[in-house]
């Protein structure tokens, strides 16, 4: 503005100057041109254009140059125009008035002409500043980036900014005069807003949306305010609008930015806050709350969120603290508590000191590391019990590296072989803990498993340190490097010495049960009793591993046991050497025991005493058993050693079971001896019965009855002795026969009572009753005469005495070389024998007497005759007696028979151990067969065929998992279980019922389950019970691959089921049984899996589809050729002989039990004489029978059939004798006709015969060919009754 | 036991004399026909009225034939009843005999191959 005038300023002097020129040169020129005209002007018109120019140059110039014209002018008018005389020539006084007239309008003109100059001057200056002001105010305006607008009292817009024109786009001029609320998103607030801002004179911060021109919307702030004009009337309203947009997103972006913060605050549970530290005030995130488990309504204090730390780390957290206070950073993790839950968090702070360094704010987190702390401690607790595991698992681990080197082994392991870890990692090799054999083992596995990656199962004996052997069970696993080359193995190990000790036990039982097994068979070949004993001691010393072994007999009369069979002791012992039978000895222990006594160490036995015969053995310890019979303990069997040893269970019923067998061998054995002697005093009887009848003189018929006693009845000796009506009352010997050697002549024998009456002969003739002297040896009676006796050998007596018609005529004695030689039956017989001889002395005396006197004898005669009559009588009563005797004989046979029988049995169970059975051929109305084709490798598979008497038959059929010894051995024992539990259950069954199935399994399965657990073995199973007589198959099945049972009529295959599980699976299993009819006609196939399991080279089974159609198509054939069919169709389909399981399987077919339409039998001596009587028995019976007649061709083959068994019989099996007898009985059914050749001769097996040569150069050996060719079944069998059969079938058609 | 021998010029023929050859005769049987065996090497055997044969009697007739053969002579049988002939069948002894119905066809046998 200074400037602006400086500049006007100058221009204004350089004006005036121009004024000052003007003034002069205008009057100049007006006084030249007024003075060329004067003639033409006036004075006044000079004058007038003098004040032309005074007057212009006061209005252009101003005053002073006006002033100057005017001056210029008066003179020039003065001196010119007016006269000339003086200097101031005024002459007139009206000019001085013009003049001075003239220099006043002048200087007026002058003076006005400078004012309003400088008038225009200041307007012209002010325009040009209120120009100014108003561009640079528009500039303002227009520069603000804020739309302006200025808004009228009837709210029109006035005037707007070009922001505006951009925030609405619409131009200047098209905004001015609209309506202002028009150009926002909700006109009614706009509207109201500026009505506000007149009424209040402004608003502030009023937020409008600006919708613009396309649509687009502008969040604005308004401030707005009224303008006056100078008298103070609001003219309008200025509004200036602030575009917020970008602020909106910024506080958008920031809230946004804010709850991020809170959620990664949460998401990584981390809360922030902040401490003012003189005022203690505490803010922080809504994550601290969160972790501090406080709410933030509740507005929690500082001191709130210290007492949540927990106790243990109180102190920590407070130390730390301080010296954060003190500038140490802070960073802790500790843990707080949060209602009942720990947690774990990490605080970390800075601490901000004032420039005094005084701690004036604390910032820091907290996070909430609970999740890893508690992963942390789970790691840390698997990472521990994986250690653990490693170390301490109930099997050893190790590692070994190329060499062999272990480089890891676990606790377990070390201690197994009771060595440090410091004495073996690194140090040793696993080959130094084997023995050789295993490491030759290992070496061979070693290299396979570098190369393979693996070794599994490998049987390993190791060495402890101690030097003992851990049998182990090795499986190891390669680690391989990128590069795959071995780096180490990871080994497991399994100690297996439980195990080993089963297969041991389990093979020990199975020898065991072979001693038995033998030793059965060997008592049943009929060897003699001592025979057997001494077999039995050798076999159990040997089964046992004992030095000594020995059978002890009990002697009542001595209250002793006898040593009459053993082995090991020193010799002479045997027969000899006694043990007392009282409580005090092992022997008289076992007996009053009766059961097994064990004795493990004599030096610490404290319920009996060591006989002298054991110590004088250095025997420590033993085992012993009492040998039962029927009628009472026999005796003691025993082991001992010179070695402290216990004894198994195993081991106990193995001696058990030898001790049974002795005891039925001795049963069998007394059976045979009683037979023995009855047989002997039955000869005897009927020879002396012979002798009577031919008797003359007495004396030579004592003589003959005596040596027929000693010959045929097998006595020692046997004397007749009379009783000598003299003083002495002597007796004298009247015949002798057997050994005697004087002993006669020693006895001095009276029959008065006195010592030497009181003997057996003597007392016998006083007391006229028989005397036994059981036992020479003890029997006080005997003491006179007992050495002599003794010296000859007699060991037991019988007198019998002879009484001739009511008179004792003296006494008949027999001696025996066994002691107890006369049972009840014998001395039956020998006084009935006596009292023919009684008879006979009677008759000879008779006899004589009518030599003497023949009157009276004629007289007598009568009499004689009837009382021989009579005797005859009696004698015939005598042969009935016989014939009772020979009917008893008979009886005993027969209960021999079931003794043998029973035997058999139970050899025949023992000897089944070994697995397989023949299947029984003559169970009537059931016909079976079986097959076993062994694989390579043994398989357990195994069979039972069981009769009942009751016309039942149980079938077993077991197969063991595995294979191989262990898997024999378990069959064998199991098979050995279900015997022994059948016999068990049968023997102590109410009314000789049969146990049931389910029983036996049951029992079986109880015995076995346990081994079988500990062998990780299992046996499958089916136990079939036929029924013949109810048609029913009461079957328990345990798993077993399948029973086929084939109906007759309809051909129907069908798989037969049960649910049960194997045996061994588990223990307290409970078996259920099923029952299935049958029909006659029915086969039922057992077979094992084998057979489905047959692959051929294609790899496809066999298959229980197969198999059903094989069998359907062989229903027909008879069960061998059934089950050959079979073989032939499995190994057919295999395409080889070498099959990789057992093949085993049973068939049964289940036959029509028709009725006999006819039977009849017939009994022939073996002479071939009666060949022909045969022939015509058959010829009859067939001919004669009802219903169809049988073709004579049949017929005739019949009857060769029958003529070549029966001379079969007569040749073979009686060699030639002609006085045993042939049964012959036949039977006729509708269908078929069956002849049963019965005899008691040897038994023959067709099967061990050569086939026949039929090509003519042979003339013998067709025989069992003639029969199998001319009938359509024979078989071979022994019967219940222990008779040999030739069975034949025909068939009528 | 006694045999009947009827001659046809060289060739015997000789009667079996009983009805039924079994274990029990036949070797009876066995030693009456050896002489006339070893006499002939020609022979016949009527077995006409034997009607059952065991394998004892097979073996006494084959026991016949073999010790002809040996010296170069031959057996033949003729009219065997229909059960004997049923015996020779079982045992397939009838291809090893020559057997003919009747007598002249046995005898003419024996003379048509010489």
């Amino acid at each position: 503005m200074l400037k602006l005038h400086g500049v006007m300023s100058v221009r204004i002097t350089e004006n005036r100057i121009f004024g000052y020129f003007f003034a002069l040169g205008g009057i100049a020129a007006v006084t030249a041109v007024c003075l060329l005209l004067r003639r033409h002007i006036n004075d006044a018109t000079v004058v007038l254009a003098m004040l032309l120019i005074v007057l212009f140059t006061a209005l252009i110039w101003g005053s002073k140059p006006a002033l100057v014209a005017s001056a210029i002018g008066v003179l020039s008018l003065n001196f010119v125009f007016l006269l000339t005389e003086g200097l101031l020539p005024i002459e007139e006084s009206e000019n001085v008035i013009a003049l001075a007239a003239f220099l006043i309008t002048a200087l007026t003109v002058g003076q006005l002409s400078a004012s309003v100059k400088q008038r225009a001057a200041e307007a012209e200056a002010g325009r040009k500043e209120a120009r100014r002001a108003n561009a640079y105010n528009r500039g303002l305006l227009e520069v603000s980036i804020d739309p302006l607008v200025t808004i009228s009292k009837d709210g029109k817009i006035t005037d707007v900014n070009a922001a505006t024109e951009l925030a609405t786009g619409y131009s200047r001029t098209e905004l001015i005069g609209t309506d202002f609320a028009d150009y926002f998103t909700d006109p009614a607030a706009a509207r109201s807003g500026y009505q506000l801002a007149f009424q209040e004179g402004q608003v502030r911060n009023y937020p409008l949306e600006i919708r613009h021109r396309d649509g687009h919307i502008t969040p604005v702030l308004y401030n707005a305010a009224v303008y006056r004009d100078e008298t103070g009337d609001v003219v309008g309203l200025f509004a200036a609008a602030r575009d917020i947009t970008e602020r909106k997103k910024a506080e958008a972006a920031l809230s946004e930015s804010e709850a991020d913060l809170r959620k990664a605050q949460s998401i990584a549970h981390v809360g922030s806050w902040r401490l003012d530290i003189p005022t203690n005030r505490f803010t922080c995130s809504d994550e601290v709350f969160r972790i501090f488990g406080l709410h933030k309504s509740l507005t929690p204090t500082y001191e709130d969120f210290l007492n949540t730390i927990h106790p243990e780390d109180s102190e920590t957290v407070q130390k730390a603290w301080e010296a954060a206070l003190r500038g140490a950073p802070y960073n802790l993790e500790h843990r707080i508590k949060v209602g009942d839950r720990i947690k774990w968090i990490r605080g970390r702070a800075t601490v901000e000191f004032d420039k005094e360094n005084k701690p004036v704010r604390a910032i820091g987190t907290v996070q909430d590391v609970t999740e890893r702390r508690m992963a942390e401690e789970r790691l840390r607790q698997s990472a521990e019990e994986i250690h653990d595991l490693y170390n301490n698992a109930p099997c050893g681990y190790h590692s070994i590296d190329r060499d062999g080197t272990i480089v890891r082994m676990n606790y377990t392991e070390l201690m197994w072989l009771g060595y440090s870890s410091v004495e073996v990692i690194g140090r040793k090799k696993l080959s130094d803990f084997l023995t050789p054999e295993s490491l030759k083992k290992f070496e061979e596995a070693f290299p396979k498993l570098k190369e393979e990656g693996f070794i599994q199962d490998l049987e390993l004996d190791m060495v402890r340190k101690d030097g003992s052997i851990l049998p182990v069970l090795l499986s190891s696993t390669a680690v391989r490097d990128r590069e795959g080359n071995y780096v180490m193995s990871r080994s497991t190990l399994y100690d297996i010495t439980a195990r080993r000790r089963a297969e041991e036990a389990v093979r020990r039982l199975a020898q065991l049960q072979t001693v038995v097994a033998r030793l059965g068979a060997y008592a049943l070949r009929g060897t003699s009793m001592e025979e057997v004993l001494d077999e039995a001691v050798k076999e159990v010393a040997q089964g046992l591993g004992t030095e000594y072994c020995k059978v002890m007999e009990l002697v009542p009369e001595r209250q002793a046991c006898l040593l009459i069979a053993g082995v090991g002791w020193k010799p002479g012992y045997a027969g000899n050497a006694i043990v007392s039978s009282g409580p005090e000895s092992q022997a008289g222990y076992t007996l009053l025991s009766d059961e097994p006594v064990i004795v493990e160490d004599f030096a610490t036995e404290k319920r009996f005493a060591r006989p002298p015969l054991l110590a004088e053995h250095g025997v420590v310890a033993g085992i012993s058993v009492v040998i039962k019979t029927k009628e009472g303990p026999y005796g003691v069997l025993s082991a001992h050693t010179q070695n402290r040893r216990t004894f198994t269970k195993d081991e106990v019923s193995f001696l058990q079971s030898v001790s049974n067998i002795l005891g039925s061998t001795i049963e069998r054995h007394r059976a045979e001896t009683r037979l023995l002697r009855i047989n002997r005093a039955h000869r005897a009887l009927s020879r002396c019965n012979e002798a009577l009848v031919r008797a003359i003189d007495e004396k030579k018929f004592f003589q003959q009855v005596c040596e027929v006693i000693v010959e045929e009845g097998g006595y020692r000796l046997c004397w007749v002795g009379r009783a000598e009506k003299d003083e002495a009352k002597s007796v004298v010997p009247l015949a002798q026969a057997g050994f005697e050697e004087g002993y006669l002549s020693t006895l001095n024998i009276t029959w008065a009572d006195t010592e030497r009456g009181r003997g057996p002969t003597g007392t016998s003739i006083r007391t006229r009753q028989t005397v036994l002297v059981k036992n020479i040896v003890s029997d006080p009676m005997m003491a006179p005469w007992r050495e002599e006796a003794l010296k000859r050998g007699y060991a037991s007596s019988i007198s019998i005495p002879l009484l001739v018609d009511s008179e004792v005529f003296g006494a008949i004695n027999i001696y025996a070389s066994e002691p107890d030689a006369f049972g009840a039956e014998e001395v039956e017989l020998l006084t009935e024998l006596a009292s023919d001889l009684a008879f006979g002395i009677s008759t000879l005396r008779t006899r004589a007497e009518r030599e003497k006197a023949e009157e009276e004898l004629r007289k007598l005669n009568v009499e004689l005759e009837q009382r021989v009559a009579e005797r005859t009588a009696e004698l015939q009563a005598a042969n009935l007696l016989k014939d009772q005797h020979i009917a008893r004989e008979q009886a005993m046979m027969a209960e021999l028979e079931r003794a043998r029988e029973r035997e058999a049995e139970v050899g025949f169970k023992i000897q089944r151990t070994l697995l397989l059975d023949q299947p029984p051929v003559d169970v009537p109305g059931l016909r079976l067969a079986a097959l076993t084709i062994p694989s390579q490798k043994i398989d357990g598979d195994f069979y039972i065929f069981f009769k009942h008497r009751d016309q039942s038959l149980d079938v077993i059929v077991g197969d063991v998992m595995g294979k191989g010894i262990p898997a024999a051995l378990v069959g064998a024992a199991t098979k050995s279980c279900f015997l022994k539990a059948l016999s068990h259950l049968t023997a102590f069954s109410k009314n000789g019922k049969l146990p049931e199935p389910k029983e036996v399994v049951m029992l079986s399965h109880a015995e076995v389950v346990r081994q079988l657990i500990d062998l990780e073995s299992f046996v499958t199973l089916s136990y079939a019970r036929l029924d013949v007589n109810n048609h029913r198959l009461d079957l328990v099945d345990c798993g077993h691959t399948g029973i086929v049972q084939v109906h007759g009529k309809s051909g129907v295959c069908e798989e037969l089921h049960g649910e049960n599980l194997p045996l061994g699976v588990r223990e307290g299993e409970l078996y259920d049984q099923i029952s299935i009819p049958f029909e006659p006609g029915d086969l039922f196939f057992f077979y094992s899996d084998g057979i489905t399991e047959a692959r051929n080279p294609a790899g496809e089974l066999f298959g229980a589809e197969r198999l059903h159609e094989c069998i359907k198509a062989n229903i027909e054939l008879g069960p061998e050729a059934f089950v050959e069919a079979i073989r032939k169709a499995v190994f057919d389909f295999s395409g080889t002989d070498r099959l990789t399981d057992d093949l085993t399987c049973v068939v049964v077919k289940a036959e029509t039990r028709e009725t006999p339409v006819a039977r009849a039998q017939i009994e022939i001596a073996s002479d071939l004489r009666n060949l022909c009587r045969a022939r015509e028995f058959i010829g009859s019976f067939c001919r004669g029978l009802p219903g169809r007649p049988l073709k004579q061709e049949s017929i005739g083959l019949l009857q060769l059939a029958v003529n070549e068994a029966a001379c079969n019989i007569m040749k073979h099996a009686y060699h030639g004798r002609k006085d045993r007898w042939i049964y012959i009985e036949t039977e006729a059914y509708p269908s078929r006709i069956v002849v049963r050749l019965y005899h008691l001769g040897d038994s023959f097996d067709p099967s061990t015969l050569p086939p026949p040569v039929l090509d003519g150069s042979r003339e013998s050996g067709f025989g069992a060919y003639i029969i199998s060719k001319s009938t359509d079944d024979v078989r071979y069998y022994r019967d219940e009754r222990g008779l040999n059969c030739i069975s034949l079938m025909k068939l009528r058609n | 036991m006694e045999v009947v021998v009827d001659q046809f010029g060289e060739v015997s023929v000789a009667k079996v004399p009983v009805e039924e050859l079994d274990a029990s005769n036949a070797p009876e049987f066995k030693r009456v026909i050896t002489p006339i065996v070893e006499k002939n090497t020609k022979l016949v055997l009527d077995m006409s009225r034997l009607n059952f044969v065991d394998s004892s009697g097979l073996g006494a007739i084959l026991s016949c034939l073999r010790q002809l053969s040996a010296k170069g002579g031959d057996l033949k049988l003729c009219c065997l009843t229909r059960q004997v002939r049923a015996a020779f069948e079982l045992v397939r002894m009838h291809r090893i005999f020559e057997i003919y119905p009747t007598r002249e066809e046995a005898v003419q046998a024996f003379n048509g191959r010489h």
